[in-house]
């Protein structure tokens, strides 16, 4: 078994281009560009669980989708141990990593009873013989809690917990060392939640599965992460072992997303890092800092020079990208002052 | 202060389905106090839906109820298949894109109800539309009035949706999960806002969601809603702090929460009961751990433990015995 990471995103960027119309073109209006990732690096060891959290539009699912190979990224690699996805991916590399969507209502065919959708993944994969395909179905189905009779069901007679874990059977069976999880609990009930969390813990340790847990919810990645990465307009902010992340965290909009994240544990409200205003439109992102006009510690240099994302100066692997996340700001840089009703 | 502004008595409510007469509603009673925020937390199909309709008046053509429901001391109708909310209470709704017409100025859309409920004329209406939209800290509100719901973010479209909630100058307002749709740190900003509104304006806010964390830091007191019913209900300290209901500590031990670790989540067996024959006896029965033969049989609603805490769980007294999880969460 190798030692260095098992998979590795090497400056991933992803741009989409928006839809021209007819009018557009004889017009000659130049394309819109949003830029959905830029530069996201980062490595995943074998075993290991990372988050990857952040708001809506930050670039988590696109991350998600490169990683898999659903989505060719614009520039940079998916490597995965040592070696380069390149071009369009062969039956074999597209085993190695799969994902679980969000929503399970959704992604199960529902003219396809659970038996034969397992089946189909087996027997094209090869994944066993053809003779053992039916039983293969029924450990799948077991390997993620769910009865054997289960498979002679259609999708609309299974709760949304089951369903999910028919999405996460449906992803081993072809026996991944990598499993994506995009939102796996989102779409679920509170009390159904804890059911998938804890089979995904179980899954990981029994198979020695490498996970990769996207999610907006910290608590959720809190519960089952390792390690974790914040991301904030297509670029990682932060990125840290999970204590590390929760107790010091480093970035002004981790420490944000933390102040704003209800909590029963938590009585007071943290004002004093909570923010106003609204992320920007991907289409027009500021220069500088993309954070700079929600930060309450930015300057006029976070305005005009984007911060790279460093290492912090202590032994841990705690990675930030802000000017000033172990340093305060330097005696030149003037703070920008804000509009008054940003933070309302 | 004169009585609560909302009272709701042994409210029953029966929808008619092609799978038969569904007990969406099943003998729910509370009072919420003006300035109050009352949550009630439950999940998917635990009738919170139908509650709501009911204080509007909006009730499906499909609905029968029974019971009584009073708004500053006048009563609500209770027929299906009325089209005219009550006055003096308006709701919010979960997703903000949806509830807004794609059509219409959202300015036009606030001034809507102040110039016909209230009879302002048109500039008197624009002038309270604006108002309205510098209450709920919407910026630069001349050129937001006259936007199209398309051009506003999601929270910028929530708080317009809040404006049109405030237009009516309701008693009460509804919130069915207000912030579900938002990003975390705009919820955070609308659930400050909700705060600011009902200390200012002195309104009534019935919170419903399923978070319970969002509950914990937005409202006074709480309800818990299963299958129709209210569980327990109290103050927040006490129902989440304190509980005395199998299905409260069991949804506290099932959600992973930001400030703790990796305390194991502990999943609640089972799933609720379908309501067109939810059986005898408690209706949390079949999941819970703490049941004995008597839980079987009889009707289970409300009784109070103390002025800030009631519930509708027989072996409550067992329960506090030998629950101490929740309140080692607390400290």
């Amino acid at each position: 078994m190798s030692t260095g990471p098992i998979l590795e995103a090497r400056g991933l960027a992803k741009t989409f281009t928006s839809r021209r119309s007819m009018g557009d073109v004889i017009l000659r209006r130049p394309t819109e560009e949003l830029q959905a990732l830029e530069d996201v690096s980062f490595q995943v060891v074998r075993g290991e669980s990372l988050g990857i959290v952040g708001e809506s539009g930050c670039g988590k699912s696109t991350l998600a989708r490169c990683l898999v190979g659903l989505y060719p990224p614009t520039s940079g690699q998916t490597v995965y141990e040592g070696v380069e996805f390149e071009g369009k991916r062969s039956f074999s590399d597209r085993k190695k990593i799969q994902i679980v969507f969000q929503d399970p209502y959704s992604s199960l065919n529902a003219r396809m009873t659970i038996g034969q959708a397992l089946r189909e993944v087996l027997r094209v994969h090869k994944v066993v013989a053809s003779d053992r395909v039916a039983a293969r179905a029924v450990e799948l189905l077991a390997l993620v809690g769910l009865d054997a009779d289960i498979a002679n069901v259609y999708p609309r007679q299974l709760s949304g917990g089951q369903r999910q874990r028919v999405n996460i059977a449906r992803a081993l069976a072809v026996e991944p060392e990598v499993l994506i999880a995009d939102e796996p609990v989102s779409a679920l009930d509170v009390s159904i939640q804890a059911t998938v969390l804890n089979l995904l813990a179980s899954l990981r340790e029994r198979l020695g599965l490498t996970l990769i847990l996207i999610a907006h919810d910290l608590s959720v990645v809190r519960y089952l992460c390792d390690r974790v990465a914040v991301m904030y307009m297509g670029r990682i902010v932060e990125i840290a072992a999970t204590e590390e992340l929760f107790e010091d965290p480093r970035h002004p909009y981790t420490r944000a997303l933390l102040a704003a994240a209800p909590s029963l544990a938590r009585k007071s409200r943290d004002d004093a890092r909570s923010i106003g205003g609204d992320p920007p439109s991907p289409f027009d992102l500021p220069e500088g800092c993309p954070f700079h006009p929600r930060c309450p510690l930015a300057t006029d240099h976070c305005a005009t020079v984007p911060p790279p994302l460093e290492l912090g100066p202590g032994e841990s692997a705690h990675q930030a990208a802000c000017h000033y996340a172990w340093a305060p700001p330097a005696p030149n840089h003037i703070p920008l002052t804000r509009g008054e009703e940003n933070l309302r | 202060m004169s009585g609560p502004v909302l009272q709701v008595r042994d409210l029953v409510v029966r929808l008619s389905s092609p799978r038969g007469v569904v007990q969406a509603v099943r003998g729910v009673s509370f009072d919420v106090q003006a300035g109050h925020t009352h949550g009630i937390v439950g999940e998917s199909g635990s009738g919170k839906t139908t509650l709501l309709r009911s204080i509007l008046g909006l009730l499906p053509g499909n609905a029968t109820a029974a019971g009584a429901i009073s708004v500053s001391g006048r009563q609500v109708p209770l027929a299906g298949g009325r089209t005219k909310a009550v006055d003096g209470v308006s709701i919010v709704f979960q997703e903000p894109m949806t509830a807004l017409n794609p059509v219409v100025r959202v300015g036009h859309q606030i001034s809507e109800a102040p110039r016909h409920k209230l009879g302002l004329g048109r500039r008197a209406a624009r002038d309270r539309a604006l108002e309205l939209m510098r209450q709920v800290g919407i910026p630069d509100p001349v050129r937001r009035f006259d936007a199209y719901p398309h051009e506003l973010s999601g929270g910028l479209s929530q708080r317009v949706l809040i404006a049109i909630a405030l237009s009516a100058e309701p008693k009460i307002i509804l919130c069915d999960e207000p912030t579900t749709a938002l990003d975390v740190t705009v919820q955070d900003q609308i659930l400050k806002l909700f705060s600011r509104i009902s200390e200012e304006t002195g309104v009534a806010i019935v919170y419903v969601t399923h978070d319970l964390a969002v509950v914990a830091q937005t409202c006074r007191t709480v309800s818990v809603m299963y299958a129709g019913q209210f569980l327990e209900s109290g103050t927040i300290d006490a129902v989440f702090g304190r509980s005395r209901h199998p299905y409260t500590l069991g949804l506290l031990g099932a959600v992973p929460d930001v400030s703790r670790g990796r305390t194991p989540l502990v999943a609640i067996p089972g799933s609720p009961p379908d309501l067109v024959s939810p059986g005898k006896g408690c209706p949390f029965l079949p999941r819970c751990s703490y049941a004995r033969e008597e839980c079987s049989r009889g009707v289970f609603s409300l009784r109070s433990l103390n002025h800030h805490q009631s519930t509708a769980c027989i072996r409550s007294d067992a329960l506090a015995a030998s629950a101490p999880t929740a309140e080692a969460e607390a400290s």
